[in-house]
């Protein structure tokens, strides 16, 4: 019984698979986390305040809001799409929340912007799913419509004032030293892991992702698989949304203007690939430490913002290389 | 045929080529002459395709000398190497579909000055090399609209009209008929004449033996041996490639016939890809069908496989009648369908191998939703280990996979599942002699237990050997029913019209 169950534990806690052992397969499969690390040597002799606790939980925290959605991304990305509107539907999740708040009290907002978020991605999921429409487009279109939606909505205005406390414990409270977000992105990492590895579902994502046609053949059911992957980063993005909105303890229609960007770079860089079919919790973790680390560090060392971008995308285009050079150089 | 080296128009000595995790080929010799059909043999994971991509310049060998036509040669790449003559016909055709024949021709090549094209004589010189070929092929259509011969044909008057010394070709008849493979093989004969070298890689050791002058065998990266054809007998042959002798390539099963699966009655579809056609399918029987490229017997068991939602027919299954939607609903009716473009639709390169085999019966590993890693893990080793698949572990991703493994691995999902009935769609199709032998026993095996099998193959050999009943089809429809009594590769070409 015991060995049965550590035996499943061992499967689940399994990367993904090293088969060749070589410098490029390694580099290409792991080269994030050695980057991580000559990263984090970097800064913390370069700046003192680096590795102190503070710092330390404020990387997570300002991580959380990004990890959240970018865990939904990269469910979109390995069930073979694209989700442009993740950042429309935070700030429309969490402009429901504090709508629905107002009226119903903490707790039936949560649900609710948790609710829009994930009906916003059902939306999206079933057009794309039905009509075999291209996600790039169908998300583009659908994240400046919700975009716009929210103005309309706040008429250009936040929604702020008569917030009550139990709404801001979310962004703002924190369970002894682990603030409350970071809880949020913990358990969604865990998630993730286990929906990826032991769920049929994550798997037929893997298959549609990976192989569109063969997947079909082989009986899976393309259209649940793309609706709920859009589902899921929908709901995903939300919990970006509601963090966020929490923490500034007011609604405001541009909340979150880059968040399609960034989870796509942390996403990218970690290691998931853009071809579809291929990604793992970890590396999702990988990749928004990565991004996360790096602004903190660039901002201990007050180096510009431009400076940043630029190292941002930079690190993006050669994330898309490796993962090209995972793609074609390392198979037969 | 003179055995100085004054005729090699190509030879590698020492040459020695490794990916990661795998020596592909170590210490290899070979040696093409002038107007000699060289045949390169071996089973999937050998060297062949590693050294076919060295010969043709497409990858570059660790270590070895090159010689084209007395020159050493150091870095050639797929540019250097047209330039010299050499041209190579993959089997995944390298054909640009949106272009027409006479642009596919000259792809890369277009004669011109100024960097204007001189289209006019693109067509003349592509009319030519077609009419070379003796081929009626209009050098204006696209290469969308071809058939696969007929695009194969396209790539060698490729090579013809750019003046190729050698040619190579790699399976050049897994998507043939026996009519268009004779022609294939008088196009060679000429170019032999004309003393074009040609390397043809292959697993259809009968038609080596019908065409090559020489065959060098590899195995485990390694030349066994250059032998020529004429002294070598088809058990030697088999004995070099596989290293041992193979029983039971030829023997046949008994067929114990019980009652009827499956039943069809005048089914036609609306387009007119097939057209009345009637058959049963009882237990424990093989029932092949076979025909020309476009006879209708692909299309007819692409559609029982349920992916034609919208012309789904009537069938008698299991003594219900019922029509089957879509793949999912014909696997969960006991019905699995095992596609013969395999690359594009049969496997999940990322996904890993014992992911792939698990990928249509994926519930069997579900309680609640949630897979067993465990079962999935122990199965797929089985069947691994059945299949003699070629890889580290189940967990390798099927990408890092030679192509020939990689279609077993798709014939290990079919068996995988706990279908009743199993549409094989060109099974063996570029899988060597070792595994297409374990490939016939596994489907033996599955009608021994009382599995009704639709055997659809382009192969005569295959039906012949494996079928009890054949259903011979022609234009469309099934001209005619065979006994396994009637049965012979004679009489099925003449039923067929090849």
């Amino acid at each position: 019984m015991l060995k049965a169950q550590a035996q499943t534990l061992k499967s689940i806690l399994r990367f993904s698979h090293i088969e060749r052992v070589s410098l490029g397969n390694i580099l290409a499969n792991y080269g994030m986390w050695l980057a991580l690390v000559v990263m984090c040597a970097g800064f913390s002799l370069v700046s003192p305040a680096f590795l102190s606790p503070d710092n330390m939980w404020n990387i997570l925290l300002q991580a959380a809001p990004l990890a959240v959605a970018a865990i939904g991304q990269a469910i979109v990305l390995i069930a073979g799409g694209f989700d442009l509107s993740v950042g429309s539907i935070a700030a429309m999740s969490g402009l429901v929340m504090v709508l629905s708040t107002w009226r119903f009290g903490t707790i039936a907002g949560l649900i609710c912007g948790a609710a829009a978020g994930a009906g916003l991605g059902a939306i999206n999921g079933a057009l794309i799913g039905r009509w075999r429409l291209n996600a790039l487009i169908l998300t583009l279109g659908s994240m400046t419509a919700i975009r716009g939606a929210c103005y309309q909505l706040t008429g250009g205005l936040s929604l702020s004032g008569n917030i009550p406390n139990s709404m801001l414990l979310l962004g703002n409270g924190s369970v002894g030293p682990v603030p409350i977000p970071v809880i949020v992105g913990a358990l969604s990492f865990l998630f993730l892991q286990f929906f990826l590895t032991r769920t049929v579902l994550g798997r037929n994502m893997f298959a549609m992702g990976g192989n569109r046609e063969a997947a079909r053949l082989a009986g899976i059911n393309l259209f649940a698989a793309t609706l709920l992957a859009f589902t899921f980063s929908g709901f995903f993005a939300s919990l970006n949304g509601l963090i966020l909105t929490s923490q500034l303890a007011a609604a405001v229609p541009q909340l979150s203007p880059t968040l399609m960007l960034d989870t796509v770079a942390a996403v990218v860089i970690g290691g998931v690939s853009m071809w579809g079919g291929e990604g793992s919790a970890a590396r999702v973790l990988a990749g928004v430490l990565f991004l996360s680390i790096l602004r903190n560090g660039m901002d201990l060392l007050a180096v510009s913002k431009f400076l940043e971008d630029i190292a941002t995308g930079l690190i993006i285009v050669a994330a898309v290389g490796v993962d090209r050079y995972r793609h074609t150089t390392l198979s037969r | 045929m003179s055995e100085s080296g004054s005729s090699a128009l190509l030879k590698v000595v020492n040459v020695d080529k490794s990916f990661p995790g795998v020596h592909a080929l170590a210490g290899v010799d070979f040696e093409l002459r002038a107007g000699e059909v060289h045949a390169l043999l071996g089973q999937n994971g050998a060297g062949k395709s590693t050294l076919i991509n060295i010969l043709s310049g497409a990858i570059h060998p660790d270590s070895g000398g090159m010689e084209v036509r007395a020159t050493l040669t150091t870095a050639l790449d797929p540019r250097s190497a047209r330039q010299l003559g050499i041209f190579t016909i993959y089997q995944q055709l390298a054909l640009i579909p949106q272009l027409r024949v006479d642009e596919n021709i000259f792809i890369g090549a277009l004669p011109g000055s100024r960097g204007l094209v001189d289209w006019p004589t693109v067509y003349q010189r592509a009319e030519s090399a077609l009419t070379e070929l003796g081929v009626t092929l209009n050098p204006k259509s696209l290469v969308r609209d071809l058939t696969v011969s007929e695009r194969q044909l396209t790539e060698i008057a490729k090579a013809l009209a750019q003046n190729c010394k050698i040619l190579i070709l790699d399976e050049p008849t897994s998507a043939l008929t026996e009519h268009e493979t004779m022609r294939l093989f008088d196009i060679i004969r000429g170019l032999r004449a004309r003393g074009v070298g040609v390397i043809y890689a292959t697993h259809k050791l009968d038609e080596v033996v019908r065409i090559a002058d020489r065959a060098t065998v590899l195995r485990d990266g390694h030349g066994v041996g250059t032998v020529y054809i004429a002294d070598v007998s088809m058990d030697k042959l088999i004995h070099m490639i596989v290293g041992r002798d193979i029983a039971d390539l030829f023997s046949q099963h008994e067929a114990i016939r019980g009652k009827m699966l499956l039943g069809v009655e005048h089914v036609s579809h609306p387009t007119g890809k097939f057209k009345d056609v009637s058959f049963e399918l009882h237990e424990g029987e093989v029932l092949g069908m076979t025909g020309l490229m476009g006879s209708g017997f692909h299309d007819f068991i692409r559609s029982m496989s349920g992916i034609d939602h919208a012309n789904a027919f009537e069938i008698e299954l299991f003594n219900e009648r019922r029509k089957l939607r879509s793949p999912a609903e014909a696997i969960q009716a006991g019905v699995l369908y095992l596609p013969a473009d395999r690359a594009a639709e049969g496997v999940i390169l990322p996904m890993s191998v014992a992911q792939n085999i698990t990928l249509a019966t994926l519930r069997q590993y579900a309680t609640g939703g949630l897979l067993s890693l465990v079962k999935e893990e122990s199965d797929s080793r089985r069947l691994m280990d059945k299949l003699s698949i070629s890889s580290r572990s189940v967990h390798t991703p099927v990408r890092y996979l030679s192509g020939g493994n990689q279609q077993k691995v798709v014939i290990a999902k079919a068996l995988c599942a706990n279908a009743k009935i199993f549409l094989f769609d060109e099974p063996t199709r570029g899988i060597d002699i070792g595994a297409k032998a374990e490939v016939y026993r596994l489907i033996e095996q599955l009608v021994e237990k009382g599995a009704g099998v639709i055997l659809a193959s382009s192969e005569l050999p295959e039906i012949v050997r494996m079928a009890d009943r054949v259903l011979a089809w022609r234009g469309g429809r099934v001209i005619q029913q065979l006994s396994r009594e009637q049965l012979s590769e004679a009489v099925l070409t003449e039923v067929i019209g090849g």
